[in-house]
């Protein structure tokens, strides 16, 4: 089953003024199924980040649909997209975005408060999360006492603890040094065998050889597709350098 | 490079700065400026020798020079608290210079010429500035104290020195402050500057212990001191007890509060508390001491417009009640040969002038100023101890006969029985000893007081006794101890005029000059000659508490404006990943709204709770000086706090569009 249909989606930016127009996006299609981990790569300015803003309804598409479980985003009404965000998709940002001012416990809570589940589901709830995530002696540290790839962690725990349909990651790796994003990427591995569906937007080739799938997208389209196969995450890793290496140099569509 | 291009090198740096950082240091200035204006105002004004020859001048002056001292210690101290936070802002710029490889003695260089420029600015400005306004501010004392209008312009050299020397000291030890902050600190904790480790406060129970009890104390002083003659002294009392409180309850009562609040799961786990409750944390922990500040800035504007304004308006209650008649006469040991001559003179000036008695009143007393030994025994004394002022009670002793005309109440009194008519508590012993002599004491039920004999708070015993006899071997007997005569009985004669002031104070003189015949010798009062050196002191109090109260709010302002910049900053990045993290752009303005409005308004509040809690006491230090209209004083009270109320609300809107500026840029 499809937990997201992306259908035709375009994107166009119009200055101020009406002048100038950029199109981001002109024609992107494609389906991530429940149980899948899918990476899309793409270099700067090829429109990663606008499908993701899209994809997570921050932003509305020019034309085109995106479906998330059945339900066409563009039928939420604008007062109900927070709500909605916060109930169905999960969000890991490059630069964590964690609040100072709250224990590593209350911001992962922060969704579940915003959504007014009662407290003791909240703590059943974290407990098995914070244990899997490695987070439990961290819980009541604050976000200025703890490394970066356990700031990460605690902000993949806030995206998980609303079960979404789908964890939306932006290069969670960028700010991470080697060996936390090893982790990381462990951990989404992990995470994604248990059942959880992951979007990566990422332009590391470390990070994409994690995932099941890598989309590439090149001048707002979906230029080329790799399935993992057989493969081990070095030999995925080869094949997408390669890929990216083709598609720099300018080789056609395979 | 020489040293003249260096100097203008890092004076141009200087300058810049200070263009750079306009945002903070435009109002810094201009409160330095506002602070010279102030001081070198009122200085003048006290070295006016204009004002001095006027009409109760020398209260005036008085009233200023201590206005002086006011001022210069809180512009002192203000200042300094207003630099330390512009250059905490400041640290990461500073910690560049040093990076870019500027040694710590040229950005000692820079510091002082910026310090240079604003004190050369400050001065110019602000001795121009009050010589100009000084004038204006000459015209509104005046007008207040309804004296006549003086034009002459007059500039005091004396004024003008002392702000230089004043403030040129405050600006050097700034300056000497900020070198001394920049040569101990590294670069690398420079730069770090204005971002150290977000860290959660942590509860320090014992100062929140002590600041509840400090304020507890404070109100409990307000609101129990019955006795005018100690009201002033508590009322200092309480006033260091309340600032101490307010100061302890406000850094760690609000996050002992608030923490306590975070324990409480179900509580803090809420969508409508959770952000609230965890953000003002933080804000408390930055700002607890700025708002304490605020509070008391506040507390003292309020308490000082409420009183002085109630002074002013109540002129004619306190008149009266200093005068309970229009004119009033008084003869030692006066025969009834003088009370006729006495009559006589009254009737005699009146009738001529076409007027008559009004409210007239007459009555002999002895007043005894006697220590209660034990329960019904008094005694006086020639010195008293500080053990006896607690035990003090002022007695009138008064013939039931003069006791009868004056109110109308017959007493009956017999040989050896008294009554004792108080205004407040009756008198409760079966007896009364005073002086050796031993009387009955006969209750006084519903008896009263007359008109105009209203004791201020404080009881007074007025001593009815059943003869002029009895009245005459009570000061017979004071006389007989070792002090010698301590009071004698005095005849007083009262009454009211139905005309002018300036018609009453000659009509007065006319009798004083006939009635002088009297061999011990006249003694009198008139209410309208009074009343003009009252006028012109309770002017000169209204008129520092006009002063010091616009100096107050404009501290006030500029501590609020600088915490909506700080605030502004702060929030900024939180705005962007809360909205990131699933709130709507209108949950999180309604979240920071009412995190800002309950943080800027608290102080508000407490200052409200403070001037209620100061009531009572502030009623009785105006009982003290004859204003007894509660009502009044409770009127200029709330009319002051809705006033300020509406300016602190306007301050608050303003200076909230700065932090929107910052927040949404």
């Amino acid at each position: 089953m499809a937990v997201l249909e992306v259908q035709h989606l375009k994107k166009i930016y119009t200055t101020r003024f009406g002048g100038n127009r950029v199109q981001a996006l002109s024609d992107v299609g494609f389906t991530v199924e429940q149980g899948e981990y899918v990476a899309i790569m793409g270099e700067s300015g090829s429109g990663k980040t606008t499908l993701l803003n899209i994809l997570a309804a921050l932003d509305r598409p020019t034309s085109g649909s995106v479906l998330l479980d059945g339900t066409d985003l563009s039928t939420v009404k604008e007062s109900g997209l927070a709500a909605f965000r916060r109930d169905n998709l999960g969000f890991v940002f490059q630069d964590f975005n964690l609040l100072d001012t709250f224990s590593v416990r209350d911001n992962i809570l922060l969704p579940l408060v915003l959504s007014k589940v009662p407290y003791l589901e909240m703590e059943c709830r974290l407990a098995p999360l914070a244990d899997k995530l490695g987070l439990t002696e961290l819980l009541d540290k604050f976000p200025y006492e703890i490394s970066g790839g356990q700031k990460q962690r605690t902000a993949a725990a806030r995206a998980l603890i609303t079960n979404p349909h789908i964890l939306l990651a932006d290069e969670p790796t960028g700010a991470l040094d080697s060996r936390a994003a090893d982790g990381l990427l462990r951990m989404f591995g992990q995470i994604n065998r248990e059942g959880q569906t992951i979007l990566m937007v990422t332009h590391s080739v470390r990070a994409a050889s994690h995932a099941g799938r890598i989309l590439f997208i090149k001048d707002g389209e979906v230029f080329h597709q790799l399935y993992r196969g057989r493969k081990t995450n070095d030999e995925l890793y080869q094949n997408i350098a390669d890929t990216l290496t083709m598609i720099t140099t300018g080789g056609d569509r395979r | 490079m020489n040293g003249v291009t260096n100097g203008l090198f890092y004076m141009k740096l200087a300058l810049q700065n200070i263009k750079k950082n306009a945002q903070t240091y435009v109002p810094y200035i201009l409160t330095c400026i506002g602070s010279v204006m102030m001081f070198d105002i009122i200085l003048t004004l006290a070295d006016n020798k204009e004002i001095a020859a006027m009409h109760g001048g020398s209260d005036i002056r008085t009233i200023l020079g201590l206005g002086c001292y006011i001022i210069a210690l809180f512009t002192a101290v203000f200042l300094f608290y207003t630099n330390s936070f512009l250059m905490k802002r400041r640290k990461k710029e500073i910690g560049l210079f040093n990076i870019l490889g500027m040694g710590k003695k040229h950005i000692g260089f820079i510091l002082f010429f910026e310090t240079a420029i604003i004190g050369a600015v400050s001065l110019g400005a602000g001795i121009t500035g009050g010589f100009v306004l000084s004038k204006a501010v000459h015209l509104l004392l005046l007008r207040l104290a309804q004296a006549p209008v003086q034009w002459g312009l007059y500039f005091s050299g004396k004024a003008a020195l002392m702000s230089v020397l004043l403030y040129g000291t405050v600006f050097l030890l700034i300056l000497a402050g900020n070198l001394a902050r920049v040569h101990v600190s590294s670069p690398v904790e420079l730069l770090r500057g204005g971002q150290e480790g977000e860290r959660e406060p942590k509860t320090r129970w014992w100062i929140a212990i002590i600041g509840t009890a400090a304020l507890g104390g404070g109100y409990y002083l307000a609101v129990t001191t019955s006795n005018p003659a100690y009201a002033i002294s508590a009322f200092f009392y309480a006033a260091i007890l309340v600032m101490i409180g307010t100061y302890c309850l406000f850094t760690a009562g609000s996050i002992a509060l608030l923490k306590l609040l975070k324990k409480k799961k179900g509580f803090y786990y809420r969508t409508e508390h959770f952000i609230s409750v965890s953000g003002l944390l933080y804000r408390m922990k930055q700002n607890a001491a700025g708002l304490a500040g605020i509070c008391i800035l506040s507390t003292s504007v309020l308490v000082m417009l409420s009183s002085t304004v109630a002074l002013y308006v109540g002129m004619d209650d306190v008149t009266r009640n200093r005068y309970p008649r229009n004119i009033l006469l008084e003869a030692v040991h006066a025969s009834p040969a003088d009370e006729a001559v006495i009559a006589g003179a009254v009737q005699e000036v009146l009738s001529a002038n076409g007027l008559g008695e009004e409210n007239h009143l007459s009555y002999s007393d002895l007043s005894l100023l006697a220590v209660e030994e034990k329960p019904g025994v008094f005694d006086i004394k020639t010195t008293y101890t500080t053990a006896d002022l607690e035990k003090i009670q002022p007695m009138y002793v008064m013939t039931q006969e003069d006791y009868g005309r004056v109110t109308g109440n017959q007493a009956k009194l017999s040989e050896g029985q008294c009554m004792v008519v108080t205004q407040y508590s009756p008198y409760e012993e079966d007896s009364l000893t005073v002086l050796g002599r031993t009387y009955q004491a006969v209750p006084a039920g519903d008896y009263g007081l007359w008109d105009g004999a209203d004791t201020f708070g404080s009881e007074v015993y007025y001593l009815i006794v059943p003869d002029d006899e009895e009245m005459q071997l009570l000061e017979a007997g004071q006389q007989a101890g070792e002090g010698g005569r301590v009071s004698s009985i005095r005849y007083h004669y009262g009454f009211d005029l139905d005309t002018d002031q300036d018609t009453q104070i000659r009509i007065y003189n006319e009798i004083m000059h006939k009635a002088s015949v009297i061999p011990e010798g006249i003694q009198g009062e008139s209410a309208a000659e009074g009343r003009a050196s009252y006028f012109s002191l309770n002017a000169g109090l209204l008129f520092l508490g006009i002063f010091l109260g616009t100096l107050f709010v404009m501290a006030t302002v500029l501590i609020i404006y600088y915490k909506q910049v700080t605030e502004g900053y702060e929030d900024k990045s939180r705005f962007g990943i809360m909205q990131k993290v699933g709130l709507t752009r209108a949950e999180i303005k309604g979240s920071i709204h009412s995190q800002m409005l309950l943080m800027f308004f608290l102080p508000l509040a407490a200052a409200a709770m403070h001037i209620t809690a100061a009531f009572p006491i502030i009623t009785k230090l105006l009982a003290a000086m004859n204003l007894t209209n509660v009502r009044l004083f409770a009127a200029a009270t709330a009319g002051t706090l809705a006033v300020f109320a509406v300016v602190y609300t306007a301050v608050y809107m303003l200076t909230s569009r700065v932090y929107l500026r910052i927040v949404s840029s």
